[in-house]
């Protein structure tokens, strides 16, 4: 349905109705920006990356063909934009990092999935907001691709297909790093907790 | 299978169905170790916790930034539209000739710059008129110290402009010396008779050159020789004929368009008086015949004088009134 309604405004916006990008955005403006916020962890990139977003989307839309769906298109878009922009602040995140020589920048983890503490999740202590703020520390940790992978999937709840054609990654790749990102993401957590 | 094979499958599949081929095989290992079973909760949980977290919507005025952002044009596009009409055939050129022009004055005037300053620096100083060595120098016609120039190099530096101020370029200055003797020393005879001594004269002597013009140079005339005719002549100054007749050739100098450059009595009896003055070429014969109605004139010692018609003519004049 949503599909369908994205091709008739995508219409109407090529043949001249500025309102068709108008309805486009209105629909999709609250999962691309959701999206964002958790690929970056902050409110006003999320809100520019958005808008970018958007922009590109407008730029760009008369080479759209329909090959994938425009919602699949529109995050494409947007994780690029959001890893650009990622990259961009990493600098002076690491920078800010090192100052206070908290963490090291790579991934840290068991290399199989070998666990030296199997209790239950922390999550299942904490409030609603305790969790969000600890996953979301959790998830600004990991790498660009481990996160992508994870939010795109369990926070976006998009299919492996979907997941494929936006990050063009094979499925057994792709399972293979959802896999990977869910054991770091745990340890994260774990980690987070025993600083508490 | 282990531990290891068992969560690898659990992480692999946390979201999804168990592939029909592990799967027996993970529900009897999870029957059996407790570990392995909480892990697979605590993943559970965690995917569960991931999908749950709030949806962060996006501003309200989202679509309204959007819009404001697309309808302004980025840099790269105000470039794009801007350098056409820069480099637009009429426009470039302007802007084009502008730029050149600019360079060839900046040159022009550092050229200019430079080269005038050598000359200012090879400038020599102006050029004179010796007096020949046979004659005294009266003490109102001083002539400059030699000039320095040694050759022919620094001959044409000397006939830069610069180095000649008081000479408009183009106009050719001749020099005269003339010998008055006047009718009445000539009568009186060797007792007050004028002795005339030719002398030579510096244009560009300080002190005794400049253009002052006949009436302004007049009051000290008048005060230097009295009322004409009339003034007490004290012991050794000028007779006063010496001073009658010198009144008269200032007027003729000044009937023939000329101006008094230098002018003055002797400093003492025994000089001479000298005018200096300069005046038009086209003057120069009528000044020549009336001042030889007031004595015997020798021109540069009975050499002939004919000056150019466009050129000027400096006269010095020296008359006295004794041997």
């Amino acid at each position: 349905m949503a599909k369908e309604e994205d091709r008739t405004d995508i219409a109407a916006f090529l043949s001249g109705d500025r309102g068709g990008l108008d309805r486009l955005v209105l629909r999709h403006k609250d999962r691309i920006f959701n999206l964002c916020y958790r690929l970056l962890g902050e409110y006003s990139d999320a809100e520019e990356c958005a808008q970018e977003t958007f922009i590109k989307v407008f730029r760009s839309i008369k080479g759209f063909r329909f090959e994938s769906s425009f919602s699949t298109w529109v995050y494409t878009i947007a994780v690029n934009i959001c890893k650009n922009r990622r990259d961009s602040a990493e600098h002076r995140f690491w920078k800010r990092v090192l100052r206070f020589a908290h963490n090291s920048r790579e991934e840290e983890g068991p290399g199989d999935f070998e666990f030296e503490d199997p209790a239950p999740s922390p999550l299942v202590r904490m409030t609603e907001r305790e969790k969000e703020i600890m996953l979301q520390a959790a998830i600004n940790s990991l790498s660009h691709d481990h996160r992508t992978v994870i939010v795109l999937r369990h926070v976006e709840g998009l299919s492996y297909e979907e997941i494929s054609a936006i990050t063009g990654y094979n499925l057994g790749t792709l399972k293979s790093k959802l896999a990977r990102a869910r054991l770091l993401l745990q340890n994260k957590l774990r980690g987070e907790v025993e600083k508490r | 299978m282990e531990c290891s094979q068992i969560r690898a499958i659990l992480f692999e599949n946390t979201d999804t169905e168990i592939p029909v081929e592990f799967r027996e095989d993970v529900e009897a290992h999870l029957a059996v170790c407790r570990p392995c079973t909480m892990q697979f909760e605590a993943l559970r949980e965690q995917s569960y916790a991931l999908g749950t977290l709030p949806k962060v919507e996006a501003p309200r005025d989202f679509l309204e930034q959007v819009r404001s952002r697309v309808e302004k044009p980025s840099i790269l596009s105000r470039l794009k539209q801007g350098l056409p009409v820069l480099f637009a055939g009429k426009h470039f050129l302007q802007l084009a000739g502008a730029a050149a022009a600019a360079v060839v004055v900046i040159a022009a005037s550092q050229v200019i710059l430079r080269e005038g300053g050598h000359k200012m620096l090879l400038s020599p100083a102006p050029p004179s008129v010796n007096a020949p060595q046979s004659v005294e120098v009266p003490p109102s016609v001083k002539a400059t110290p030699a000039s320095p120039l040694k050759n022919e190099k620094d001959s044409n530096r000397a006939a830069l402009p610069l180095a000649v101020p008081h000479r408009p370029p183009g106009v050719e200055t001749q020099s005269v010396v003339l010998t008055v003797k006047p009718h009445w020393a000539a009568a009186r005879g060797k007792t007050r008779g004028g002795s005339f001594k030719v002398e030579g004269f510096s244009p560009s002597s300080a002190g005794t050159t400049g253009t002052h013009a006949l009436d302004e140079r007049s009051p000290k005339l008048d005060a230097s020789k009295g009322v004409s005719g009339s003034a007490k002549v004290s012991e050794g100054s000028p007779a006063p004929e010496a001073q009658e007749i010198s009144s008269d050739v200032i007027q003729l100098i000044k009937r023939a368009n000329g101006k008094v450059l230098s002018a003055g009595p002797a400093r003492d009896a025994n000089q001479p008086e000298t005018l200096l003055a300069e005046m038009p070429a086209t003057g120069y014969p009528s000044f020549l015949d009336q001042l030889r109605q007031l004595g015997e004139v020798e021109v540069n010692g009975d050499k002939e004088f004919s000056p150019a018609p466009d050129s000027k003519v400096r006269v010095s004049v020296t008359f006295g009134t004794r041997d």
